[in-house]
């Protein structure tokens, strides 16, 4: 087993010159502490770290660029513009270039939630970073506890994570976390939908669009508060013969078939509550098309709520289920140790190695929620 | 205790190689697995001297009798193992300074089963006269090697009334910066704590030091 590395008090290294730094800090206490470390890192890079540079004999050394670098005389406007600059060149790359990607092709997101006795709305967005400048832009902008970096905002793809006290949400000891962990998103949104925002009534018909992770908690959700009629729509029949196992009274392949001409024979007119998952812009316009009079579709995809529908129809644009996660991820357990919501069924554990089998096996259908672990080695205590 | 009573699933005839043959047992069983492996690799490391090796056997009979603490950790899965290993590598280090023992581990008498607090006092009862900051604790957990034996030493002295500054530190430490480093945070480690306790004691705020320690001069212990 790997523990902690050698905590070497050798290495530190040059104490006389870094205390000229600290005095240098405490002389000017008015320098923000954000300043502090972009500074340390400035000069650690100059003075001591060195660069590759090419000798006459073609090979490579090693060579601090301003070795002779000292903080007398220094001003703290000096060594801002200094550090300033220099943060900014490795921002642009090496060699002054940026770099560029493709897109990955999944959709954005942004949705401004209006507050009440505020002036400015809340917006809350997920954009796809396309550009080195941007990604290193959002790894500053994301400051947690004097951390910064925690990538998509939860820590995605590390072995710890940085979490602030509102963020947490206590669970039962005896279930594992790594089932635990897809609560947090698609799940809480799928059934806090059915249960918080649509408030579906007993004996009440719904229909969900879109069986992944999200739309087949819908359906569990549903078939929990006792919806009659649960209708799932999908093109992947692995995924409809799921929703089935899982709650669904009926599935519609719309690929294959009409979507509405397949909910009229279901239902007999429409239904009255559709869940919309698929971020397809169709399938939205279809939502408030297929209602019945009084009845609510929820578009899950960001995509903006309607209101002046006729006969009192309702399209509400939804996030995370409306819940609050210290109260409903709590009563989703309870569902699932009663049996009742066996969201189990939908993960599968890859090693993070196999995350492009993840990948493929979920573009598939086979797998609806990958759940991918790092090796326990990676963790220490 | 016999050698090979320290590992109890050997006995039966379990693998102490623990990424292999775990198909058919449980989570509990491979845990338990690699706790024997730590065993034997701590035993490994200990070597021929039979003090050092009586000694860490006296200490893993006494941290089961009154304790939970070797056995894998309730709801952490197949990472219910880290624990106990982290916990015995402690241990081991503990028992390669035996001959600075004062009491006999035999007498300790432990706090609640939790790791951290459990291995101070279980340290402090061994080797110590006077608390020593928490932050040294870590120093056990350092590999055997020149630097964690001369660490451990501190960590001794410190114990016996010592003061940071009769250290050979890389820090010119005045008095009043060890009063602070005395009071770093427990999860620091030792260079950290000392460049802790230096920013606050030139006159710097809690939250510079923190920052400073969070940065380039705290982490990985470098600056350069």
């Amino acid at each position: 087993m790997k523990l902690s590395p050698a905590a070497s008090v050798k290495k530190i290294e040059h104490p006389e010159f870094w205390r000229t730094v600290l005095w240098f800090f405490l002389a000017h206490p008015e320098m923000g502490l954000e300043e502090v470390n972009p500074i340390i890192d400035f000069i650690d890079a100059n003075k001591f770290a060195g660069e590759e540079v090419a000798t006459e004999n073609g090979t490579v050394c090693w060579k601090a660029p301003w070795p002779d670098f000292s903080m007398k005389g220094r001003t703290l406007k000096s060594i801002l513009r200094l550090a300033r600059a220099w943060h900014s060149g490795l921002s642009m790359g090496e060699k002054g270039r940026s770099f560029s990607w493709a897109k990955s092709g999944i959709q954005g997101y942004r949705f401004l939630e209006k507050r009440v006795g505020e002036e400015k709305d809340r917006e809350w967005s997920i954009q796809e970073i396309l550009e080195s400048g941007a990604l290193q832009a959002e790894g500053r902008a994301m400051l947690c506890g004097g951390v910064r970096g925690h990538f998509f905002g939860q820590s995605s793809f590390a072995t710890h994570a940085l979490a602030t006290m509102r963020n947490l949400v206590k669970v039962p000891k005896s279930l594992p976390l790594e089932l635990l962990a897809p609560l947090g998103c698609g799940l809480q949104t799928g059934a806090g939908t059915v249960i918080n925002s649509l408030a579906v009534r007993a004996g009440a018909s719904i229909a969900v669009f879109g069986t992944g992770s999200v739309g087949l908690a819908a359906v569990m959700a549903a078939r929990i508060v006792k919806a009659k009629t649960i209708i799932a729509v999908d093109i992947n029949p692995r995924r409809l013969t799921l929703a089935c196992e899982l709650g669904a009274t009926h599935s519609i392949n719309n690929r294959r078939s009409d979507l509405a001409g397949s909910i009229k024979a279901i239902t007999g007119s429409g239904v009255d509550y559709i869940v919309e998952s698929t971020a397809d812009h169709e399938m939205e316009q279809f939502a408030a098309k297929l209602l019945n009079p009084g009845g609510k579709a929820a578009l899950l995809s960001g995509a903006s709520a309607r209101g002046g529908l006729p006969g009192e129809r309702q399209v509400l644009s939804v996030i995370q289920g409306d819940a609050v996660p210290q109260k409903f991820i709590p009563k989703l357990i309870k569902l699932y140790q009663e049996g009742r919501f066996p969201f189990d069924r939908l993960v599968k554990f890859y090693d993070f190695t196999k995350i492009n089998r993840a990948i493929a096996d979920s573009k598939r259908g086979s797998t609806i929620k990958p759940v991918l672990l790092i090796s326990s080695e990676a963790i220490a205590p | 205790m016999p050698w090979k009573d320290a590992m109890k699933l050997t006995l039966r005839n379990f693998s102490n190689k623990p990424n292999n043959e775990n198909f058919g047992r449980t989570k509990r069983e491979q845990n338990a697995v690699r706790i024997d492996a730590g065993i034997k690799t701590a035993l490994d490391e200990l070597g021929d001297n039979e003090e050092r090796v009586a000694a860490f056997l006296r200490l893993l009979a006494c941290v089961r009798s009154s304790t939970q603490l070797l056995k894998p950790t309730p709801g952490k899965g197949s990472a219910g193992w880290v624990a106990p290993v982290f916990m015995i590598q402690r241990l081991k280090n503990l028992a390669a300074r035996q001959n600075h023992w004062i009491r006999p581990c035999e007498s300790w008498q432990p706090d609640p089963d939790n790791l951290r607090p459990a291995f101070r006092s279980l340290a402090f009862h061994l080797l110590m006269r006077y608390p020593v900051p928490g932050f040294m604790d870590s120093v056990w957990d350092l590999a055997s090697g020149p630097e964690g034996f001369r660490q451990q030493s501190w960590h001794i002295r410190l114990g016996r009334g010592a003061s940071f500054r009769a250290f050979n530190l890389p820090l010119v430490l005045t008095r009043k910066m060890e009063h602070y480093v005395r009071q770093a945070p427990d999860h620091y480690t030792v260079s950290q704590a000392l460049r802790y306790g230096e920013t606050r004691g030139l006159g710097g705020r809690e939250a510079l030091a923190r920052e400073i320690v969070a940065g380039r001069l705290g982490q990985k212990n470098r600056a350069s």
